[in-house]
C-alpha cells in the first residue's frame, strides 16, 4: 500500500490522534499498576498518580495465596482453549454453511440462529434446563452452550460472502466436496475473521464466571475468574452487614478497617488482563498482511 | 496452502506455550503455599466426641452444602477452621453464598426444590420455605442435644411459635442467628449503634462547648471546620460526608435513617415507609412532622452552611472509608466507624473519635439480640445426613465451638491468666487484621483466611463462658478493657462522668432500649414488592435532591412533589403493609417488657 | 430429469443434516427454556411451584403504565434509552474509521502498540472505571486541582454530579472503553481485502484517500451494515453496569436507561414475574426491529441481511 506522499498532513494528524488516544488508554492502566505495587495506605489516600512509591508486591502475593488458585487457573485455561476451539470451529462451519444457497431451509435456519441473540428466557428456566441436562457441576456446562454463537456466525458469513465467488465455484468444478471446499478454501481465506472470532470467544470464556456462580458447587470446577470474583467480594461485604446491627459491632469494626477494596480490585484486574495481553500479539499476526486472492487462485 | 497451515500450527503452538508459561508462573507461587493439603488426608478415624452421643459414625467423609445468606465467600471451607471440622467430625463445609452469586441463587435453587443441607436464611425466606416443604422439622433432634437443648425454651420455641401461620403445631424448624444470652432488655455494647461521634481533640480545640441541640452541633462543626480546614497532610476536612451505595435495602436514605435514631425513631426491619419510636408511634416518613423530614432538613441546613462533603452524592462507601482513615470527617454515627482511625497508640495521645452527646437527643437502641437478628439456621428437608449436621451445630454452640469461632486457639490467640480469665496474646490482638500465619499443626494459612466462612453464629459472643464468667467476645474481657485504657478514654470518662457512652445515655435517661424483636413479619405480595421498590427508588432520589437543594423553597417543593407522587405509586398500600408489620413488633415488645 | 431434481434435493437435505446437530444445540439451550415466558402471566414466587401460583394474565404488562407517575417515569426512561442508543448509532462508524486509519499507518511497531493498547480499557470493569473517574473528577480530584492551580475556578466543579450533557458524557466513556476493541472486527475485515484491488487503484493513480474511499470503505460496508442492524435490534439493551456506577440523584433523570430502570426496580426485591414480563417485551421489540430494518434494507439496498 504505497501511495504518493502528497497527504503528509493527514499522516501527521493520524499519528498524533492515535498517539493521544493510545495515551488515554494506557494511562489508566498504568495508574492501576502503580497503585497495586505502592504501599496500600498511600494508594488509599489517592496519592499515587505518576510513579509508584514504597514498592511492594504483597497484593499479588495475597492473590497467589488464595486456596485453589492453581486448579482454577487450569480450569480456566481448559475452558478457554476447548471453548474457543469449538466456538471458532462451529462458527466457521455454520457461517460457511449459511452461505450455501441450496441448503434446505437455509433462510429459516439462519433466522432461527440469529433470533436467539435477542431472546432471554430468564434465569429460572435456564437453570432448570441445565439441571435436567445434568450440566450442574459439569465441565461441559462451560463449553456446550457457547458452541453455537450467532454473532460470530454472522461475522463469518458476512466475511465469506465478501470473498470472490469464483473461488468456490472453481473448486466445485474441480469436483471438490463440501467439506473439502470448507477445509481447503474457506478456512484459509477466512483466517482474519476467524482470528477475530477466536479473540472474542477466548476473552468471553476467560472472563466468564456467571455460569460458575449458579451451576457449579464443586470447588474442583471453579474457574479463575470465579475465584477472583469471590475474593473481591469478601472485601466488600461490609454494607450487607450493616443492616444486621446486632451482628456484633466489633466484627464490623475489624472488617471495616481491613478492607481496601479498590486495591484488591485493581490487582485482580491486572492478573486477569495480563494473560490476555500475552496472547493477543499472537493473534495480531493474522491481521498484518492482506490476503492475495490472486495468489490463491494461481 | 501448506505454508499457511504451518503458520497456524506455529501460532497455536506459541499460544499453548504462552498459556503454559503463565500457568507455570502461577504454580510456582502456589506451591510454596502450605494450606492446600488441608482436605487431602482422611482423618476421620479419631473424631473427638464433643458429647455423649456415640452412635454417630464418622468414618465416611461428609460434605455439607451450606446455603448461607451471611457468607461472603463461596466454596469449601479451608484453612484452620476447615481442618478443625475435618479432624473432629470428618465433615467439609461447601458454602453457597448469595452475596457472591446473587439473589438468583435463591430463586433458581428453590425453584428446583433443593436449597442445600444446612441453611442460613432470612426469616421471610423461612416463612416461604416451610410450607413449600423445603425445611426439616428438627423438634426432636434439638431436644436430644447437649448444648442446643439448653436454649430451646427461652430462645428457639418462642421464635418458632411466632411463625404461627405456617407452623400451627409449634414445631421447631429453625434456630435464629446471633442470639445473646443476656436478656431481652439489656444492651451490652459500650456505645449505642448510632450516636453522635466526633474527633475529641478537634472538639476540645474549639472549647468543647456543650451541645444542646442540632443547631449547636452545626455551629460546632462550623467552628471546627474553620479552625481545622485541612488535615496535617493537606487533605480537606469534610465535616459531614454521606454516601449513596448503601441506600439499597433501606428504601430511603440510609444516612438519614440512622440519624433519626438519635431522636428516638427507628426503621423496623422489613419496612421502608415508616418510622417507629419506643412508645409504639408509627409515623410514615413522608409525614410533615416525621423525624425523617427533620433530619433531611438538618442535612440541608448543614449543606447550606458548607458542612456537607460536595462529593457526597457521587462517592461510594470506599471513598468514605478513606476519608475516615484520614480523619477528614468530623461527624460520625455508627459506633464501629471509630475503628477506622482510633488506635490504642493514638488514644494514648488523646487522639480519636468519641461519643459527644447532644442534650436534646433521646436515642432509640434495640437490645442485645436475645431472640436473634433476622436470620436462622435450618436444615434442608433433603439433607443427606441430618444427624451429623445436628452434631456439628450442637458443638457450634458449645463452649469449645464458641471459643474457636470467636477467638481461635488457646495458646495461640489467647491464654489463661492466673485468675482463670482469658487474655489475648500479642498475636491474638492483631491476628485478624494482620491475617497472621497459623502454625501448621492447626492447618496453616492466614488466621483471617481460615476463619469460619459461615459468618454467622446461633448463639452470639454475648454469651457467658462458663469457665471464665465473661462474654466470649474478647472486647469485653476484663484483661482487654484494662489494656485499652488510654488518655483518651480516661479524659472522656472524667468529662462525662460515665464509664462509657451507653452508660452516660442510660444515667442521663437519654436512651430507650427497646427489646430486640426477631420474628416472622410475613412476606410481601408481588404487588407490594413492586410498589415498594418503585417508591423506594423515588424516595431515595428525592431525599438526596432535598439535602442538596439550592434553597428552602426548592427543598419544600421537592418534598411536596414527593408527597403527591408516591401516592400515585401505591404509597398507601405499602404503608398499610408496613404498619401491620410495625404493629406486630410493638405488640411483641410490650410482651417482652411485661415478661421482664 | 427426475433424478436430477432428486439429486439436488438430496444435496440440499444433506447440507442441512450437516448443521442439524448445531440446531439441536440451539433448540436445547436457547429455545427450550423459553417456556419460562409463561411465568410472565402468573404471580410466580419461588419456592411456590407454578401450579400453585395465581394466573394474572397481562397484569404485569399493564402495571408498567397503570398510573400517570409511572407513565412519566417510563417516558423519561425511554427518552434516555433513545437518546443514548441514538448517539451510539450516530457514531457507529467510529470503529470502522479507527481501523481504516490504523491500517494506513506504516510504522509497524507503532501500529501494533496502538492496536494492543487501545483494547486495554475494554478489560477494566465499570466499577473500577468509576473509581478512576472519581479520583480524576471529584472535588478533590486531579482535574479540579489543575483548574484551581491555573486560576480558572475558585470552587470545585462537580463533574460527576452534572445533570447536563449526561448522554454525551456516557457516550464518551463508552467509546473510550470499547473503541479499540470494536475496531478489531474491521481490522480483520481490512486484512481480508484482496490486495490486487489496491494494485489496480495504484495503477490508476489513486491517492491514499481515494484508495480508502473506493477500495477500503466499500469492502467494509457489508460488515458495517450487519453490525448496525444488530445494534438497532438491540436498541433497548444498553446494559446497566455503566449507568449504575455513574448514577446519582442529580443525573438520574437523564442517565436512567431501560435496563437500569428495571434493575433499580428489582433491587428493592421486585417480583420475578415482572422481570420476565419486561424481558419478554424487550425480546419481542428486538425481533420486530430486526425484521423492520431487514425489510428496509431490502427496499433500499435490494438485499436483505438476515
Amino acid at each position: 500500500m504505497t501511495f504518493g506522499t502528497t497527504d503528509k498532513t493527514i499522516s501527521v494528524l493520524t499519528y498524533t490522534l492515535f498517539a493521544l488516544f493510545a495515551l488515554m488508554c494506557v494511562y489508566p492502566f498504568y495508574y492501576i499498576i502503580i497503585n497495586t505495587i505502592s504501599a496500600n495506605d498511600i494508594s488509599a489516600r489517592g496519592e499515587i498518580i505518576f510513579y509508584p512509591r514504597h514498592i511492594h508486591f504483597q497484593n499479588y502475593l495475597d492473590v497467589f495465596k488464595i486456596p485453589g488458585l492453581w486448579n482454577a487457573t487450569l480450569i480456566s485455561l481448559e475452558r478457554t482453549l476447548l471453548g474457543t476451539l469449538l466456538t471458532v470451529g462451529a462458527s466457521a462451519f455454520l457461517g460457511f454453511m449459511f452461505t450455501q444457497e441450496d441448503m434446505w431451509g437455509r433462510r429459516f435456519w439462519y433466522r432461527f440462529t440469529i433470533l436467539t441473540m435477542f431472546f432471554n428466557a430468564g434465569i429460572i428456566p435456564w437453570y432448570l434446563t441445565m439441571r435436567t441436562l445434568h450440566l450442574t457441576n459439569n465441565f461441559l456446562a462451560y463449553v456446550l452452550p457457547a458452541i453455537v454463537a450467532p454473532f460470530f456466525i454472522i461475522l463469518v458469513k458476512t466475511f465469506v460472502e465478501s470473498t470472490p465467488k469464483e473461488l468456490q465455484q472453481a473448486a466445485s468444478i474441480d469436483g471438490a466436496g463440501l467439506l473439502t471446499l470448507f477445509f481447503r478454501i474457506i478456512l484459509p481465506i477466512s483466517k482474519p475473521i476467524l482470528a477475530t472470532v477466536a479473540i472474542f470467544a477466548a476473552v468471553d470464556q476467560w472472563n466468564s464466571f456467571q455460569d460458575t456462580l449458579l451451576l457449579v458447587t464443586d470447588s474442583k470446577l471453579f474457574s479463575l475468574q470465579f475465584i477472583l470474583y469471590n475474593y473481591m467480594n469478601q472485601a466488600s461485604s461490609l454494607s450487607t452487614m450493616v443492616n444486621l446491627q446486632n451482628a456484633g459491632s466489633t466484627a464490623m469494626a475489624s472488617l471495616a478497617t481491613k478492607q481496601t477494596t479498590t486495591s484488591i480490585r485493581m490487582t485482580v484486574t491486572i492478573i486477569v488482563v495480563a494473560p490476555i495481553l500475552l496472547v493477543y500479539p499472537i493473534f495480531q499476526r493474522f491481521f498484518v498482511k492482506g490476503i492475495m486472492i490472486g495468489a490463491v487462485k494461481g | 496452502m501448506s505454508k499457511r497451515n504451518l503458520a497456524v500450527k506455529r501460532a497455536t503452538c506459541l499460544l499453548f506455550a504462552c498459556l503454559f508459561l503463565v500457568s507455570a508462573a502461577l504454580t510456582g507461587c502456589q506451591s510454596s503455599s502450605p494450606n492446600k493439603e488441608a482436605s487431602s488426608a482422611p482423618s476421620g478415624s479419631s473424631p473427638a466426641a464433643s458429647q455423649g452421643d456415640s452412635a454417630i459414625d464418622h468414618s465416611k467423609p461428609l460434605t455439607i452444602t451450606v446455603y448461607d445468606n451471611a457468607a461472603n465467600y463461596q466454596g469449601e471451607q479451608t484453612g484452620w477452621y476447615g481442618k478443625l471440622l475435618k479432624d473432629k467430625f470428618n465433615i467439609t463445609l461447601n458454602i453457597l453464598a448469595p452475596q457472591v452469586a446473587g439473589d438468583q441463587l435463591y430463586k433458581t435453587r428453590t425453584a428446583a426444590g433443593d436449597l442445600g443441607d444446612l441453611l442460613i436464611i432470612d426469616n421471610s425466606q423461612l416463612e416461604e420455605l416451610i410450607p413449600a416443604g423445603l425445611i426439616m422439622d428438627i423438634t426432636d433432634k434439638v431436644k436430644n442435644t447437649k448444648y442446643l437443648s439448653q436454649y430451646v425454651d427461652n430462645h428457639f420455641k418462642p421464635f418458632n411459635a411466632g411463625f404461627d401461620k405456617v407452623n400451627p403445631d409449634g414445631k421447631i424448624y429453625a434456630m435464629p442467628t446471633f442470639e445473646a444470652d443476656t436478656s431481652p432488655t439489656t444492651y451490652s455494647e459500650d456505645t449505642p449503634y448510632s450516636s453522635p461521634l466526633m474527633p475529641w481533640d478537634y472538639y476540645k480545640g474549639v472549647g468543647a462547648p456543650k451541645l444542646n441541640n442540632l443547631n449547636d452541633l452545626l455551629n460546632v462543626l462550623k467552628q471546627m471546620q474553620q479552625k481545622y480546614p485541612k488535615t496535617p497532610d493537606g487533605k480537606t476536612i469534610v465535616p459531614i460526608t454521606l454516601w449513596k451505595d448503601w441506600d439499597g435495602g433501606t428504601g430511603a436514605m440510609e444516612n438519614v435513617r440512622w440519624l433519626s435514631n438519635w431522636y428516638g425513631y427507628e426503621k423496623p426491619d422489613g419496612t421502608t415507609t415508616i418510622q417507629l419510636n419506643a412508645k409504639g408511634d408509627i409515623v410514615p416518613i413522608i409525614d410533615d412532622n416525621s423525624m425523617y423530614k427533620k433530619i433531611l432538613q438538618f442535612l440541608f441546613t448543614a449543606n447550606q452552611m458548607g458542612l456537607v462533603d460536595p462529593d457526597s452524592a457521587s462517592q461510594d462507601w470506599n471513598k468514605v472509608a478513606e476519608k475516615l482513615t484520614n480523619k477528614q470527617v468530623l461527624l460520625l454515627w455508627y459506633s464501629w466507624q471509630r475503628g477506622f482511625y482510633n488506635t490504642i497508640e493514638r488514644g494514648k495521645n488523646g487522639d480519636g473519635n468519641v461519643a459527644v452527646p447532644i442534650a436534646d437527643t433521646h436515642l432509640i437502641q434495640t437490645s442485645d439480640a436475645y431472640y436473634g437478628n433476622g436470620r436462622v439456621f435450618a436444615i434442608g428437608s433433603k439433607a443427606k445426613d441430618p444427624d451429623r449436621i445436628m452434631e456439628f451445630l450442637d458443638w457450634y454452640v458449645s463452649p469449645e465451638g464458641l471459643r474457636y469461632y470467636t477467638n481461635g486457639f488457646e495458646g495461640f490467640n489467647y491464654e489463661r491468666t492466673p485468675e482463670g480469665k482469658f487474655k489475648l496474646t500479642e498475636v491474638g490482638q492483631t491476628a485478624f487484621q494482620k491475617n497472621t500465619p497459623v502454625p501448621d499443626q492447626y492447618g496453616g494459612g492466614g488466621y483471617q483466611d481460615g476463619q469460619s466462612k459461615i459468618n454467622s453464629m446461633i448463639m452470639s459472643d454475648f454469651v457467658v463462658d462458663p469457665d471464665t464468667g465473661e462474654f466470649y467476645n474478647s472486647n469485653y474481657w476484663s484483661s482487654t478493657i484494662e489494656a485499652n485504657k488510654t488518655a483518651l478514654t480516661m479524659d472522656w470518662q472524667n468529662t462525662f462522668g460515665a464509664k462509657n457512652a451507653t452508660d452516660y445515655y442510660l444515667k442521663n435517661n437519654m436512651i430507650d432500649i427497646v427489646p430486640n424483636i426477631n420474628t416472622s413479619l410475613g412476606s410481601d405480595s408481588s404487588d407490594i414488592k413492586n410498589e415498594r421498590s418503585q417508591i423506594s427508588d423515588y424516595v431515595k432520589n428525592a431525599s438526596w435532591k432535598m439535602v442538596f437543594a439550592k434553597d428552602q423553597a426548592e427543598f419544600d417543593s421537592l418534598w411536596a412533589k414527593m408527597k403527591t407522587d408516591v401516592v400515585g405509586l401505591g404509597w398507601n398500600d405499602v404503608v398499610a403493609a408496613d404498619t401491620a408489620k410495625a404493629q406486630k413488633i410493638v405488640k411483641m415488645r410490650a410482651e417482652a417488657m411485661a415478661s421482664k | 430429469m427426475h433424478t436430477q431434481a432428486y439429486g439436488r434435493r438430496r444435496v440440499s437435505i444433506r447440507k442441512f443434516l450437516y448443521i442439524l446437530p448445531f440446531m439441536v444445540l440451539l433448540a436445547t439451550f436457547a429455545y427450550y427454556p423459553l417456556y419460562g415466558w409463561v411465568y410472565a402471566f402468573f404471580d410466580y414466587m419461588p419456592p411456590t411451584p407454578l401450579s400453585h401460583s395465581p394466573f394474572v394474565g397481562l397484569k404485569w404488562f399493564r402495571s408498567l403504565v397503570e398510573n400517570p407517575v409511572k407513565v412519566n417515569q417510563l417516558l423519561q426512561v425511554i427518552k434516555n434509552t433513545f437518546g443514548i442508543s441514538g448517539l451510539y448509532l450516530l457514531f457507529s462508524w467510529l470503529p470502522m474509521i479507527f481501523a481504516v486509519f490504523l491500517s494506513e499507518i506504516k510504522a509497524m511497531r507503532f501500529r501494533r502498540i496502538v492496536q494492543t493498547v487501545t483494547t486495554l480499557p475494554n478489560f477494566i470493569s465499570w466499577v473500577l472505571v468509576y473509581s478512576l473517574a472519581f479520583s480524576m473528577f471529584s472535588s478533590e480530584g486531579m482535574v479540579n486541582g489543575l483548574l484551581k492551580q491555573l486560576g480558572l475556578i475558585d470552587s470545585p466543579v462537580l463533574f460527576l454530579q452534572n445533570s447536563e450533557h449526561v448522554w454525551i458524557t456516557m457516550w464518551m466513556w463508552q467509546t473510550w472503553k470499547t473503541l479499540g476493541w470494536a475496531a478489531i472486527l474491521y481490522i480483520a475485515a481490512i486484512t481480508g481485502i484482496d490486495e490486487s484491488l489496491y494494485e489496480a487503484a495504484r495503477v490508476d493513480g489513486a491517492t491514499r484517500m481515494q484508495a480508502i474511499r473506493h477500495v477500503t470503505l466499500p469492502s467494509l460496508l457489508p460488515t458495517y451494515f450487519v453490525l448496525v442492524m444488530l445494534q438497532i435490534a438491540s436498541f433497548l439493551n444498553n446494559g446497566m453496569e455503566q449507568y449504575f456506577v455513574f448514577q446519582n440523584a442529580f443525573n438520574k433523570d437523564s442517565i436512567q436507561v431501560l435496563d437500569l430502570y428495571v434493575y433499580n426496580l428489582a433491587m428493592g426485591g421486585g417480583s420475578y414475574s415482572v422481570s420476565v414480563a419486561i424481558s419478554m417485551l424487550k425480546s419481542l421489540i428486538s425481533v420486530v426491529l430486526l425484521f423492520s430494518v431487514n425489510g428496509l434494507s431490502k427496499l433500499i439496498r435490494g438485499e436483505s441481511i438476515v
